[in-house]
């Protein structure tokens, strides 16, 4: 008697296999393995078009990049919702496709859309990321141009913390807040297991996947495994994501980031968006990592030394706090930024209350052994856009601008007063 | 829109064209899925396309049922 199952993964091999996932032992696991006939219907889920596979079941894979490729979309998502380690992926069914043809009757088919010309479009990106002199620039350029050249609307990058246990997001384009500054964990949830795979993660059809999986979650709620559960982990950018694409930010393997892309529109990221998406994503990590050995090989402009920035005496004052703990900065008591940006920011203050000093370099900082900075790999950079854009985003009588290579100036539009707090 | 399934399994009874009680229940479902399509934001030319256009009345004798809620406990009888 046949039986009929909802599938999590139909993965594309090639143009003749599919691979299913295979998660639980249970009577289609049992059927297949005494019938290896198969019939599955595929939902294309920008278009709803339906397409009918007939399947015949060949080997079950434990390994191998198939097998890695689903286990690590299924973990992702797993993952996002609090069920990490909980259920792995037992094998990857390999499936000979016998017939594949659209289901008829229910809506004409368009004809296929013909596929637009992104070398050129892949040109220009590369030229203009390339071209960049420094990160800040880099980020700008690489997701302005993702924007305009292939449509990919809403987009942020996100960077490890000194310590590489969390991932912050340091810039950002297409969203109603900037969301700098916002963390993901690495190894938890779909872009902190991009991370840790140093693989793309697709979500063709991302709210989908979390309802899947949440039902799951909740047949297993009242069972052995409840204890293993954890919190649902918020998805950061689009409230409304349907679709989204993480890509590791690689150079000679090291992890300088995530790149990742989302949609409000169900299917929008193909596998060829992934592709295009990771060319662009090797791209601005190689940038990146030739922007980082510029930086330290080349010595920093000599700073000007003007004291302008304590010229204006009068007007309100604001009050900085600093908390020792967590080098967390508060600014008339809004919070500002945390961990070491905001360290940076007590010194630069510091020097700039008690010396006049508003020109600084990136190499003073990096060598100032009072800030007790952690060996960070030339990372400082990355704490100084980010500084700088909280700074932008939340305080608008503070800047930081810069004012040539490896160096920058603090601008204060109000007399400021520091509090040191343990 | 939840992945909640039941499979109900049995001896085939007839077949035939949709009573106006059934196309009542069958445009009922239809709402039902049109409004499921806003809130996931599928547009509704788009979220109709899963249901069929001629749909067929089929009766039968139910002699199992099984849950078949994507988890663990999918295949089990009720």
């Amino acid at each position: 008697m046949p039986n009929v199952t909802y599938l999590s993964v139909v993965h594309r091999v090639d143009s003749n296999h599919v691979a299913l996932s295979f998660q639980f032992f249970n009577k289609s696991r049992k059927n297949l393995l005494e019938n290896p006939k198969a019939q599955v219907l595929l939902v294309e889920p920008a278009t709803f078009r339906q397409f009918q596979l007939n399947l015949a079941y060949q080997t079950t894979l434990t390994e191998g990049l198939v097998f890695e490729r689903l286990r690590i979309h299924l973990d992702a998502v797993a993952s996002q919702i609090g069920m990490s380690h909980i259920f792995s992926l037992r094998g990857a069914d390999i499936f000979e496709v016998l017939d594949c043809r659209a289901v008829s009757g229910n809506v004409p088919l368009e004809a296929m859309q013909s596929l637009p010309d992104h070398l050129r479009g892949l040109d220009v990106l590369t030229e203009r990321l390339t071209a960049c002199g420094d990160l800040d620039a880099l980020l700008t350029a690489g997701l302005d141009g993702l924007s305009s050249l292939f449509g990919y609307d809403h987009s942020f990058v996100l960077v490890p913390d000194e310590e590489e246990k969390h991932l912050f997001t340091i810039a950002s384009r297409g969203f109603p807040e900037s969301g700098v500054g916002s963390e993901v964990a690495i190894g938890q949830g779909i872009i902190g297991l991009a991370a840790t795979q140093r693989s793309p993660i697709r979500n063709a059809n991302l709210a989908r996947d979390m309802i899947y999986s949440r039902l799951v979650r909740s047949g297993i709620e009242d069972r052995r495994h409840r204890d293993s559960l954890s919190r649902e982990i918020p998805l950061p950018g689009l409230a409304s994501a349907c679709s989204q694409l993480a890509v590791p930010l690689l150079a000679h393997n090291h992890l300088l980031g995530v790149l990742c892309l989302q949609s409000e529109q169900t299917g929008r990221f193909t596998a060829m968006d992934e592709r295009l998406a990771l060319v662009a994503a090797r791209q601005i990590a190689v940038t990146m990592a030739m922007i980082r050995l510029k930086a330290a090989a080349l010595p920093p402009d000599e700073p000007r030394h003007d004291h302008r920035g304590i010229s204006n005496q009068a007007g309100p004052c604001s009050l900085i706090k600093h908390y020792k703990s967590d080098d967390s900065v508060f600014v008339d008591d809004a919070y500002l930024v945390k961990g070491m940006p905001g360290r940076i920011l007590r010194k630069i203050v510091q020097s700039y209350l008690s010396n006049g000093r508003s020109e600084f370099t990136n190499k003073e900082i990096r060598l100032d052994t009072s800030l007790q900075l952690p060996d960070i790999k030339d990372n400082l950079e990355t704490r100084l856009i980010l500084l700088r854009r909280r700074i932008e985003e939340r305080c608008d009588f503070l800047q930081i601008v810069s004012t040539g290579r490896g160096r920058f100036r603090f601008d204060a539009k109000r007399r400021l007063k520091l509090e040191s707090l343990p | 829109m939840n992945y909640k399934t039941v499979q109900l399994k049995g001896r085939f009874l007839e077949s035939g064209d949709l009573t106006p009680q059934d196309w009542e229940s069958f445009e009922r479902q239809k709402n039902t899925l049109t409004e499921q399509a806003k809130i996931h934001g599928i547009p509704l030319k788009i979220g109709l396309r899963i249901l069929p256009l001629d749909p067929v009345r089929i009766r039968f004798a139910v002699q199992q049922a099984f849950e078949q809620t994507p988890g663990p406990r999918a295949g089990s009888k009720l």
